[in-house]
């Protein structure tokens, strides 16, 4: 509540000129506050360091199993001391796996949503930026494709292209721009005729430098926190598409392909789902977490509420 | 406040999101079907893996579609359910005139279910359909040698081939008889309601539900004991299992090996399904006799069918037929699993470590996927440098399957066989003829396989074929795999004993 009236006067130029550090302390602060927001984020690092970890931690070769070993359940409900969580249908560690199988689920989500969020940006910017035809135009487009169901033009999408890593990629990429688009288009409404931008060219600066320079760095905040959240998104829509067999293909392992491939074992081998459907639900639960403090952390409207 | 708010939503829809995905996984059912609380037990509710595409049994090759359709369309000639022989069924008897020129006489007083009469016009229709290239039927390789078929009289045809074909009667076991009149009043009628002469009925297929068959009355053999058949289909195979232990059916086919002891009954047939791994033995790294031998050696197949299959498959005797198809060679042993061997032959060979393809697909057979991997690290530990490449089942079809007959196959690739007419012939002029459809064999033996086709003399036949065994042993063209066992569950009170031709015949099953 102490810097409240700092808050109210805050304008775009104010907070450009503002040190660095002291937004970073300001944040830090904040998440040690936030309890639940603390956790979330020491959870993803663990889940990032496992999946950077992976050949390092990982107790045993995650495509290699012991095929008399099949099914075995984890050492805590009565299998081997060696296979912490049980081994799967053909004898691989369930560990390693998950292990390894992040490392898949973590780096589709985000490439994805990297290649989505350049795209869509990109396109709103322009839309909201330069208005009227290209604006319809873009935004017609983006209307059109919202019409469609997601994952069915990603699975026919995959379909048509052959399973891989690479086309999932660009499948869920595919139809993930639009709301970006969308986001970065109505952010950029607000600017377009405020004083930042009439000032930027005054003094003569170009149209892409206006949007780049001027208005996209002002709008960054609220698109951070929607690149999360679609990171959550994408890491189940990857899982969900793996589960079906148009995702990620065997050798290879992902957490949503690990329960597509054990779900015939479901009634005997309950640890072939649950470990890998725990990691995707808590994976994306703390995403979630993670982008909804983020949200409230960085909004210059929401700073002297209490965490 | 707001936030706390958001927290918690956020936590609600997360879970929602994931707990739906591992319940996915778990599979829900379907709404319960009130039985009905007869006296005597005459409905039977089975649950097969998928709709059936089509009913035009002439055209597609679905395992779905003959769940239903082997109950309601006959063919000529069929198999004994226990002793796999060929009897008679629309035809009563088939005679050989001469070389080309087969004489068949039907059976009198048979009508369709629609009530026309079953005559030679039906016969002839069935079969210049089938045969007709256009057509483009997916079965029409088991009956490539016919050529024609000739109306003698009502109740007499004659069929023409191409050539000597030895296994024509084992043919006609496969060549479905159609309803000429009905199909040409009423063209689309075979895509969903065909009436046949079977025993079953089709009375109503209502779309991604069921389909129900009645008995019928008219039926000219043996009247089934059950009167009502219901077909659900149910995709996932823990969703079956789960479908049979709750009652909700009686009947579910494609039960997985561990679901065995979970199951009120358990019965199971020697299927026709072998697996086995092509090599390619014309170009490429195995190309090398000692390379593919050394493959042979390296796969510890015990350990796939005692583990992975639990025991529910067998190791193919050295060759991917069965002792009573026709051409088995007796001396033939499979090859054992020994892995100095195998790298012993590798070092032989000069193999330095060159990229091996191997193609697979999976979810079409059962745990196909995980046996393809299984193999595939197998051939590593033996010094193999392998790369799998799992194929959506279109894209491996085509694989296996070239279109263009000049594409180089791949230096491995994983697939099922099952040879529908118990013959040799079957299998080698598929996979190792040159002009067959899916051969990767250098032309060594395609004399000796087409003189054996048309050979009618069956001992010097037998022999040719075990000739051509032996070679196919010492210079494999492929991994001679497992031939898995058809598991079906059932409830308590079903009497069936599955059949070894993979058929699902109702009227053989009966109620305790």
């Amino acid at each position: 509540m102490a810097n409240s009236t700092l808050v109210d006067t805050d304008t775009p130029e104010l907070r450009e000129s503002r040190p660095r550090f002291y937004e970073l302390h300001r944040m830090t602060s904040k998440m040690v506050k936030d309890r639940l927001a603390l956790y979330a984020l020491i959870f993803l690092m663990l889940i990032f360091l496992s999946a950077i970890l992976a050949s390092i931690i990982s107790p045993h070769d995650p495509t290699t199993g012991d095929i008399w070993n099949r099914l075995k359940p984890p050492s805590f409900a009565g299998g081997y001391s060696g296979h912490l969580l049980g081994t799967d249908q053909l004898g691989r560690d369930i560990l390693s796996r998950l292990f390894y199988g992040g490392r898949v689920s973590l780096r589709i989500g985000f490439i994805t949503v990297l290649f989505s969020s350049l795209v869509g940006i990109f396109f709103g910017l322009l839309a909201g930026y330069a208005g009227g035809k290209t604006d319809t135009i873009i935004m017609g487009l983006v209307d059109i494709q919202f019409a469609f169901p997601g994952m069915l033009v990603a699975l026919v999408f995959v379909m048509v292209l052959g399973p891989s890593e690479l086309h999932l990629t660009y499948a869920l990429a595919f139809n993930g721009w639009m709301v970006f688009a969308r986001m970065a288009r109505s952010l950029v409404l607000t600017f377009r005729d405020g004083p930042l931008v009439e000032a930027a060219k005054a003094i003569g600066a170009k149209p892409l430098q206006v949007m780049i320079r001027h208005i996209l760095p002002n709008i960054f905040a609220p698109l951070v926190t929607l690149f999360v959240l679609e990171v959550a998104r994408i890491i189940g829509a990857e899982a969900m598409m793996s589960f079906l067999g148009y995702g990620i293909q065997p050798p290879s392992s992902s957490w949503g392909l690990m329960i597509g491939e054990g779900r015939a074992y479901f009634p005997m081998a309950w640890w072939l789902i649950v470990f890998p459907g725990m990691m995707i639900a808590s994976t994306v639960l703390a995403l979630n977490i993670f982008s909804n403090w983020f949200t409230t952390a960085i909004d210059p409207l929401q700073k002297g509420q209490s965490g | 406040m707001n936030k706390r708010l958001k927290s918690v939503s956020t936590i609600l829809f997360a879970l929602v999101i994931s707990t739906s995905l591992v319940l996915n996984g778990c599979g829900t059912s379907a709404p319960n079907t009130p039985q009905p609380a007869a006296a005597k037990k005459d409905t039977i509710s089975i649950a097969i893996p998928s709709e059936p595409s089509t009913m035009d049994v002439q055209f597609a090759d679905d395992g779905n579609m003959r769940a239903v359709a082997d109950n309601v369309i006959e063919s000529l000639l069929t198999l004994d359910g226990k002793t796999m022989k060929v009897i008679p069924a629309l035809a009563t008897e088939v005679s050989r005139i001469d070389n080309t020129r087969w004489d068949i006489k039907l059976r009198p007083n048979v009508t369709f279910q629609n009530g026309n009469p079953f005559t030679a016009d039906d016969v002839v229709y069935s079969i210049k359909r089938i045969i007709n290239p256009n057509f483009k039927s997916n079965i029409a390789g088991f009956f490539a040698t016919f050529k024609d078929a000739q109306k003698i009289g009502d109740l007499e045809v004659h069929i023409i081939t191409t050539g000597p074909d030895p296994s024509m009667p084992t043919r006609l076991t496969l060549l479905d008889i159609l309803n000429q009149k009905e199909m040409l009043a009423s063209p689309d009628k075979i895509k969903t309601a065909v009436s046949g002469t079977g025993p079953y009925k089709i009375v109503s297929w209502t779309k991604g539900q069921r389909i129900v068959l009645e008995r019928n009355d008219n039926y000219w053999g043996t009247k089934p004991a059950i009167k009502t058949v219901n077909y659900r289909f149910i995709e996932e195979d823990a969703t079956r299992a789960a479908a049979l232990r709750n009652g909700e059916v009686d009947f579910a086919t494609n039960m997985l090996p561990e679901y065995v002891s979970t199951l009120p009954q358990v019965q199971t047939a020697e299927g026709l399904e072998f697996s086995l791994v092509r090599m390619n033995a014309v170009s490429g790294v195995m190309k090398d006799q000692k390379i593919r031998q050394a493959a042979s050696y390296a796969i510890n197949w015990d350990a796939i069918s005692k583990s992975l299959y639990q025991g529910y498959a067998s190791i193919a005797p050295g060759q991917v037929l069965k002792s009573s198809y026709f051409g088995f060679n007796k001396n033939l042993k499979a090859y054992p699993f020994d892995l100095a061997k195998a790298k012993q032959l590798l070092a032989e060979a000069g193999y330095k470590g060159e990229t091996i393809t191997f193609v697979g697909e999976q979810g079409r057979w059962l745990k196909d996927g995980e046996q393809e991997q299984a193999i595939a690290q197998m051939l590593r530990d033996a010094g193999f440098k392998v790369n799998v490449k799992m194929l959506a089942f279109s894209q491996w079809l085509g694989v296996l399957f070239p279109q263009d007959p000049t594409s180089t196959p791949p230096d491995m690739i994983f697939t099922f066989h099952s040879n529908d007419i118990y013959d040799a012939d079957r299998t080698y002029s598929t996979y190792v003829l040159t002009t067959g459809s899916a051969s990767s064999y250098p032309k060594t033996l395609d004399a000796q396989i087409i003189a054996a086709r048309t050979e009618l003399d069956t001992t010097k036949r037998q022999q040719e074929y075990e000739a051509i065994s032996q070679t196919l042993y010492d210079n494999p063209a492929w991994l001679n795999g497992i031939n898995i066992k058809d598991i079906d569950g059932m409830g308590k009170d079903v009497v069936y004993q599955p059949r070894e031709d993979m058929r699902l015949i109702v009227s053989e099953m009966s109620f305790k």
